[in-house]
Order: C-alpha cells, then structure tokens, then sequence
C-alpha cells in the first residue's frame, strides 16, 4: 500500500506524462472492451436456451450445397429417426396482428408443437402447444414473444386466454415467453404451430423449413449424422423424383449462428489488441525514459538500502497505478465504445444488439488492466532495479552518447510498434480497397429512386390462390396510377431480400432431379421490371396479356440462359418447373426474355441463376412459398418521403385493412448489404489511425529523448565541424533505421496474418502490393515527420551551450 | 584557406555580452588578441574571468556580440552557422576538459569524425586518423570504445582527434583537468611536442607548472586581458 502511495506522490510531479499515459491507455481500454464486449455477445454469450450446444440444424443436402427441408422429407426422418429427442420444423411467417388498436404487421413463425421443449424454455405465462393444436383444422392458438406482450398488450397480466386477430382469424393466447429468451432465429415476436395437413406431410418437392432437432442424452453429432445418412437414402429410394441426390447432414446450431461473423470480429478484437499493444510499448517507452531520467534518485535509494525488491514493487507500483487510472476510464469509454458499435454495427449480426458491458467485460477490463500495468512497467522497473548505484551517481562522466546503447530496449519497442502499425495499416487499406471495389459493383438494377414496401395478405378474405392474385394484381394497378410513381411493380423479394428458389429442368433434358438447375424464383408484375430498372438483353418482359390461362411464360437472367442453354439463343425455350398437372406431367413455360443478371444475395457474392415467373401465373403452392406476402417497388424522381403516402394510398385503396410495412429505399439495401463490409472497414480503418498516431508519438518519443540524451554528443559533433544537415542526417538516420526495421519486421507479420484477413476481402488479395507499398509509405513519411521535429531542435543545439553543460 | 599568415588570429574589440532575463553580463569586454602561427598561447585567469567565452569565440562556437574575428587573413565574426562549421571543420582542433569522445564510437571512429565532416575521401581518413593514432601512442586500441580505456588515454585520444585533419589552431580548455598528475604531463608533453612540431597552441590552463610551458600566457580578469603588470596586482 505504501508503494502505491509514493507511487501517486511521484505521478503528481510529472501531470502531463501521468495524464498523456492515462487518456492513451483509456482510448485503447475502452476500444478493446467494447470490442470484446461485442465478441462476447455475439460469439460467447451462452444462447438463452438449455444446453445450447446441444441444438442441432438438420439440413438437406444438394449438389455440395445445404438447404431447407421439405415437409415431407422432414415428417418422415422424424418417423424414423430414433437418435433425436425433438426434431422441429420452423418456418418464419408474416402476419398482421388486430385485436387492440390498430393492425399491424407482425414476424412470427410457425413452430413444431415441441418447438420449446427443444429449447427447454417454459413460458412466463401460461402453457406451451400441445401436439393437438399442431394439427390441421385444430383452432388457432398464439404464444407471444415477452416484447410483443409488453408493447402490443402494455404487458396484460390477464392476455393468457384471450383471442387476438392474427390474419383475420381468431386466435388465443395460450403464453408469453419470458424476457430471457432475448434471441429468436427469426427474431420473430410470435409463435404458432405448424398445423401441417396431411397433403403437406406427403409433399417433397417444397423445401422451406428450417429443422432444428436436439439429441438423446450420450448420442453423439457422428452418430446423429450416420442415423440420418441412412434415413436420407431411404427416402432417395422411396422418393427418387425429388429426392435423387439429396441427403440429410447435421450441424451445430450454435456454429452454424455464428460462423460467417467470427472472423470478421476476431480480426477486429485482434486490431484492437494490437492497437493496445503499441499504446504499452509507448507507455513503456515514456516509463523507460522516466526511470532513467530518474537514475540518481533510484540509486540514493539503493544507497541507503533499498533492496531490488522494493525498487521493482516501486517502479511497479506505479505502472499499475497508471494502468488502473487508465481502466477506469476505459471501462467509461467502453460504455460509450458499445453504444457506438451496437448502434452503427450490421442489423444482421446475430446479437449485437445485446452487447453490453457486462460481468464477463468488466472481468476482462480488469484483467487486461493489469497486464497491461505489468508489461508497460516491467522492463522500466528492471531497469531501475538493475543499475548499479555508483554508476548512476558518477552519471554526468566524461564522454558524450553512451546511452544509445544503454536504450536498444526503447529503440526495440519502437521497432514493434512500428511494425504492429504497418500490420494493421495495411489490413484497414486492404478493406478500404475492398470496400471501394464493392462499392463500385454494377447490382444489375438501377436502385436510384425506387423505394419498396411490404404488404402480406391475411387468409381471411384472401384464402383462395386467385382471390391473393387478385388483390395483389389490384395493388399492383393502384401503384402505377400512384402520384410520383414513374414505374412500379411487385414481386416476391427484391434484391437483398430473401426469396425463394426452385429447381428447374430445361426441355431436352431427364426429368429428374438431377438435371435440375436450382434457380431463384421471383414471381412479379410487368411493372416491375421498368420499376427496378433491370435491363432487358433480349425478347421481351412480361405483359397484360400473359395472364392465368393463357401460354406460361418466363423471363430469365443472363446466367441461367447460359447455364441452361450455353451458346444458344433461350428465347422460345421451354422449362419445367414449380409444378406439375394434374397427371404428375412437367407444366412447360416458355422462356420470352433474358434480363440483367442482379446481385440480388449481395454485392459481393456470386451471381446465380434466377427466373422470373408472371405473379398472374403463379403456381397455387407459390403463395405458401412466399407467405402470402409481397414486395412493391416504386420508381420515383420525388424520393421516398414524397412516395411513402402513395404507396400506403395504393394499397388501401384496394383493403384500408392492409398494414404497409418495412418501407425503405432499394440504396439503403444495397448499402445494407454491405453494411458489415463498411463496418469492418470503418473499425480497422479508425484503428489503423490510431495505431499511425500511437507509432508517431513512440518515434517523435524515441527520437526527442535521444536528442535530449544525446545534445552534449551533438555539441561535441558541431564543434568537430558537423554542420546542420550532418546533424539532421544524424538523427532521422536513426529514426530512420528503426522506421526501417520495424517496417520490415511489419511486413512480414502482415504477409503472415494475410490468410486471417484474406476471407474478409472482395476482389483484393491480401498481399495486394500497391496496398502493402502505401502502408510502408505512409508509416515512413508519418515515422520521419516525427523524427523530424526533434531533429531540427537537434540541428539547433549551441555547441557553447552544450558543452558548457558538461 | 591559405597556411601562412602573421597573425594568424586577430581578435579586435570582441565583446560577449550574456542576457539572462533582465540581467546582462559581459563575458568579455573589448578583448584585443593577436596569436601568430606557430605559438603556444596560455590563457588564465580566475573562475568565471571569460576564458572559456573566449575559447569558445576562437574556436568559433559561439559569436562575440561586437569586435572583429580575423583568422587567417578571413573575417569570421559574421559568419553563418553553416560557414563557421566549415571553418571549424578545416581549421579548428579541439582538446576538452571532459574528453568529449563519442560513447557510441570507436576510438578510430572518433578520431576520423573531423575528418569525415571536413568531407574527406574514406582512404585519406584512415591514413590521417592512423598518423595521428601512432602520435599519441593508441594505435593499438584503435577497436575499443572510449569506456575500455582510462581517462589519461581518453584524453589522448582527442588530442589525437584534434590533430588529425592538421588544423590551423588546436584549442584546448583545460586539458588537464580532469586528469591524475602523472596523465596530466603526459598529454601536456604532448601537446609541446606538438608545438615543436609547429602547431598553433591556445590552453586554457590553472596550472602554473603548463602555464611555464606557453611562450605566452595572457591573463583574463572580468572578460578583460589584464597586462602584466596588473596581473600581478590583481592576483596579489
């Protein structure tokens, strides 16, 4: 305790460097708390369901690729499976809630009747399903999400039991799940069942859900994995025409949540490790720096007994001190860091909203906080336990410049700081390059001016698939008459959205699976084409006259054409697809134009083979597919605000019941969908700075000590004949060797740690030599900047001066 | 610059006037010096009398505030820093109390840092630094650093320094002074045979015993050069 308090007592006589040491260590505390705050959250964080690691995502598999199962598939390996506790069907769903105020459109899913025993989460209130209300016919049941209750309901202690409208029909609420379960696959606000008819059980083709299944105690995934590879040939056997070639494959819930974030955010925790790192080997620095300057009075200590022991709890003492100064300010900053991270992190990464300074980060805060109080004082406190005490008594000897080799150490510290710099300057370039290149990717569609909204249609009114054609076909027209509009069209998910796809068997080819081509459907209005701004390559887009009953037709992107038929021309080309007649015979379409391809799953990815289909021909399945719910596109020079009105307009015109939702322009999902590309890049790019910053101080450090240390040297230098550039020369040369080899000591990191960032790129290698070259420039001119300054104080030393100072 | 001039150091009216806040101090006062190539020229005085502000003036490290500097037939006094660095590095040698070699340095390496300032080619450095080595009896320690070797060795090695690039004028402050007796007469010794050899000597000295050895001592007393009659006043 005593050494803590000589050891504030001797803070308070050097302010600025206390101070200057503890906003430095708070800005780099708070960057790595708030950073593994999120970590923790989105990666870390146990889910809010029992046994987390136990939950398992059943998939289909398909030509290397995992998808949805069918409901069929999925009933049958729940039949004979015998390894699985639960296994659960999910579907997310759209639907408009009414029963209070006024209606409002709500995501839900529908679940398995055992979808909370998979869990192992029981409601606050009320019950969960019951196998007979997952039934088909059985009456509508509802379990409400905490937040909904609380929002929706103003948290009514009396909802359980009482019916709400939930797409026209009534439903009761049987329980509300507890403010625990903070996160939802879908982040849906409801639950209902299934309630899969016998039709739908025997159906194989469709595949939409999501399983999710939990294991019987001591069965292991391997085992999981072999009981479904069996039970995945069965129904090849049993259903070759849709299932030739698929199988069924198991893996972690949990993984499968996290796995495309995890390395976007190590690569972020590490940056800001990194860019804590540089802050102690500067603080090092400055600590070095104070422990010799402070040589004499150490060595009265030792003189008058002081043993190493008590200089090292000393010196110690007081790094800790500033380090803890430093984390509590830093756990401050974090507060502010997470709030800032939360609110301008992706909406999609799973959990990011509930990031927050919790137990796990203040641990770690602490822990950190420490360490960083023993590293950055270790090698100073050495020091000044290792010197002799006579020789710092007769410090002041005869000759000039002995301690440029007495601060190799300082000089090694710089070293790594410049290089830690050079390794995250380059990894920001490299994702501003990334970022740019992704920036400049044609969509294949013009997003300016189109603004999109939602409309899903209640059963009620709206059962039959011609009377859902019909309303949307309605909307469709009222859109086009909307004031401002200059295009507008629906369809079934927009670019950036998630939508449907299907596979599709060209003329000429066996009707089986296996010459299927798997393709993004998306059912549309004519409008939609001139509304989104595709391109028409060739023939023609769909027109008033391709309506039900008349010839099926289909327009198709560049990639398909080529997929399906490479170097021929597609128009006039029949496909099947989407559905069979009554016979169980292909029902052709005939292909009549090609379009644009779009980025529609996201600017970076690859482009696949898409299909468009006339909403008026819609297959009747088609309105599961895409639960009864539709996208309007709006072209208009007046902007979103000015069209918001007329959207609303147009859909109420046709049902004033109809809640418009989930408004926003086609530039906000193009940006959206880059969105943890710029986020990445905004991060490492402002660490990066900081990291640039923090080695400038360390050289600007280095270099104006040395010339402090050194100005008797350079006295005897000027007397000697050195001129003003010789002077220069003499002390950016040194900058300028530790500049060099911590860029050559960087640059190698950086080709090494290439792989870690390599899947975060887009059109860049992550050896990209321009990129690499400006890291080295930047950092030389930055490093020889803050060289420069204490060596023109050093050009101007007065040798009288300074050799009168002997 | 030519080898030959008489004088080859003529000081006229130099002042050194000090401000330190409000105060000003006068270093040295109107001093008039003349030192002929070849002399050996003693300088002495009482602490604080401005030796070194005139040493410091000769050996042109510093400017005086008025008079005129003449060396080698060249006023110097208006010098830039970058022309009196020139000068320094072609005409000046230096021996300094403290030695004032270069830590970092090797004995050799210290040596030849005149030489290299004067821009000298890397061949006629090393002939030059190695001459001078031999003169003072180091050549063999021409690897260590200033550190390995005593202080009676450190201080010939400057002489050596000093000597190398055979400067118009080697200025001295002090030598001696932090040496042992016995080291003390050995670079003093030096430093004579050097004048034997034609050297241009100022000394800073205390000592009465080297004092002996100058052909001529001038005495500083407040920033003046006292005559010697004076002197003896002024001493008594």
């Amino acid at each position: 305790m005593r050494n803590f308090l000589y050891a504030a007592r001797s803070l308070r006589r050097t302010p600025t460097l206390s101070l200057a040491v503890v906003v430095t260590l708070a800005l780099c505390l708070g960057a790595t708390t708030a950073i593994f705050s999120v970590l923790y959250a989105v990666l870390f964080r146990p889910l809010p369901f029992a046994d987390p690691a136990g939950i398992l995502v059943v998939r289909e598999s398909w030509n290397g690729a995992h998808g949805s199962m069918s409901a069929g598939n999925w009933w049958d390996t729940r039949r004979a499976d015998r390894l699985f506790q639960h296994l659960v069907p999910m579907v997310a769903t759209s639907v408009n809630l009414a029963g209070t105020e006024t209606p409002e459109n709500v995501t839900g899913a529908r679940v398995g009747a055992d979808f909370f025993a998979l869990l192992g989460v029981n409601p606050a209130l009320g019950r969960a399903f019951l196998p007979d209300e997952d039934r088909a016919g059985a009456s509508g049941v509802v379990i409400l999400s905490d937040g909904l209750w609380r929002r929706r309901f103003g948290a009514d202690p009396a909802i359980v039991g009482r019916d709400v409208r939930i797409d026209g029909l009534p439903h009761q609420v049987i329980g509300v799940m507890p403010p625990s379960l903070d996160y939802r696959v879908y982040d849906e606000e409801l639950w209902l069942p299934t309630g899969f008819s016998a039709e739908r059980l025997a159906e194989h083709d469709e595949h939409y859900l999501l399983v999710l299944g939990r294991l019987k105690p001591g069965v292991t995934l391997a085992e999981a994995q072999a009981e479904l590879d069996g039970i995945g040939r069965r129904l090849e056997e049993q259903f070759p025409k849709e299932n030739h070639g698929r199988g069924l494959v198991a893996s972690s819930f949990v993984e499968e949540l996290v796995r495309d974030y995890r390395p976007r955010l190590f690569v972020l925790f590490g940056a800001a490790a990194f860019v804590l790192l540089i802050a102690c080997a500067n603080i090092a620095n400055l600590l070095l720096a104070r422990a010799t300057a402070r040589a004499r009075e150490t060595a009265i200590r030792a003189a008058i007994g002081a043993g190493r022991g008590h200089i090292l709890r000393h010196a110690l003492a007081e790094s800790v001190l500033l380090a803890a100064g430093g984390g509590v300010l830093g756990i401050a900053a974090a507060y502010w860091g997470v709030a800032a991270l939360v609110a301008l992190g992706p909406a999609e990464v799973p959990r990011l909203a509930s990031a927050r300074v919790d137990g796990p980060a203040l641990g770690f805060a602490l822990l950190v906080t420490l360490l960083v109080g023993l590293v950055s004082g270790l090698a100073p406190a050495l020091r000044m336990a290792g010197q002799f005490p006579h020789e710092a008594l007769k410090e002041g000897g005869r000759t000039g410049g002995a301690g440029g080799r007495r601060d190799r150490l300082r000089g090694a510290l710089v070293v790594a700081e410049i290089a830690l710099a050079l390794v995250l300057l380059t990894g920001a370039g490299l994702m501003i390059r990334s970022a740019v290149a992704l920036n400049a990717v044609d969509p294949g569609f013009d997003p300016r001016g189109v603004t999109i909204a939602h409309v899903s249609l209640p059963v009620a009114g709206y059962d039959t698939p011609e009377q859902a054609g019909r309303a949307f076909g309605r909307i469709a027209e009222a859109l086009v008459q909307a004031p401002g509009s200059a295009a507008a069209g629906l369809v079934s998910a927009a670019p950036f959205e998630d939508g449907n796809d299907n596979g599709l068997i060209p003329e000429g080819r066996p009707l089986d699976i296996s010459s299927a081509i798997q393709s993004d459907l998306r059912l549309v209005t004519p409008g939609y084409f001139p509304a989104m701004g595709l391109r028409l390559r060739r023939g023609r887009i769909f027109t008033a006259d391709d309506r039900a009953g008349a010839p099926r037709v289909m327009v198709v992107n560049e990639t398909l054409a080529r997929q399906a038929w490479p170097g021929q021309d597609p128009i006039g080309r029949r496909v099947a697809c989407c559905e069979r007649g009554e016979n169980g015979d292909p029902m052709w379409k005939t292909v009549v134009g090609v379009v644009s391809d779009v980025r529609a799953h996201g600017l970076g990815e690859a482009l696949r083979p898409e299909f468009y289909l006339p909403l008026t021909q819609s297959p009747d399945a088609a309105w599961n597919w895409i639960g009864r719910t539709m996208t309007l596109a709006l072209r208009s020079p007046g902007g979103p605000t000015a069209v918001t009105g007329a959207i609303r307009n147009a859909v109420w015109s046709v049902d004033p019941s109809l809640p418009v939702y989930d408004v926003a322009t086609m530039d906000e999902l193009r940006v959206a969908s880059i969105a943890a590309t710029r986020f990445s890049t905004m991060l490492l790019t402002a660490f990066g700075g900081l990291a640039l910053l923090l080695a400038a101080v360390g050289v600007y450090g280095v270099i104006s000590y040395g010339v402090s240390q050194r100005t008797q040297e350079i006295g005897i230098r000027v007397a000697l004949g050195a001129d003003d550039r010789s002077v220069l020369s003499l002390i950016v040369g040194q900058a300028a060797a530790l500049t060099g080899a911590g860029l050559l000591l960087g640059l190698t990191g950086a080709l090494g740690l290439s792989g870690v960032i390599a899947g975060l790129l887009f059109q860049v290698s992550p050896t990209d030599p321009p990129t690499l070259a400006a890291g080295v420039v930047v950092l030389s001119l930055v490093a020889l900047l803050a060289a420069a300054v204490p060596a023109r104080r050093a050009a101007r030393v007065d040798p009288a001066i300074a050799l009168r100072s002997e | 610059m030519p080898l030959a001039y008489d004088p080859l150091i003529r000081l006229q009216g130099i002042s050194k006037i000090f401000h330190t806040d409000e105060v000003e101090t006068h270093a040295l006062s109107r001093v008039d010096l003349e030192i002929r190539a070849g002399e050996y020229v003693a300088v002495c005085g009482p602490s604080g009398c401005g030796k070194t502000s005139l040493l410091s003036i000769l050996g042109l490290l510093d400017s005086p505030s008025e008079g005129s500097y003449v060396l080698a037939g060249e006023p110097v006094s208006t010098l830039d820093a970058a022309q009196r660095a020139r000068v320094r590095a072609r005409a000046i040698g230096f021996v300094f109390q403290a030695f004032n070699l270069i830590g970092d340095l090797t004995v050799y390496q210290n040596v030849e840092l005149p030489l290299r300032y004067r821009g000298l080619g890397a061949e006629e450095r090393r002939g030059a630094a190695y001459e001078a080595l031999e003169r003072v009896g180091l050549l063999h320690r021409l690897n260590h650093y200033p550190a390995q070797l005593s202080g009676g060795q450190q201080q010939r090695v400057a002489v050596a320094r000093a000597v190398a690039g055979k400067p118009l004028v080697i200025l001295a402050d002090e030598p001696t002074g932090n040496l042992d007796s016995a080291n003390g007469a050995a670079v003093m010794e030096l430093l004579g045979e050097l004048h034997a050899g034609g050297a241009t000597l100022v000394v800073v000295t205390h000592d009465p015993r080297y004092l002996r050895e100058a052909r001529r001592s001038v005495y500083l007393f407040d920033g003046r050069v006292v005559p010697a009659a004076r002197r003896d006043r002024e001493v008594a």
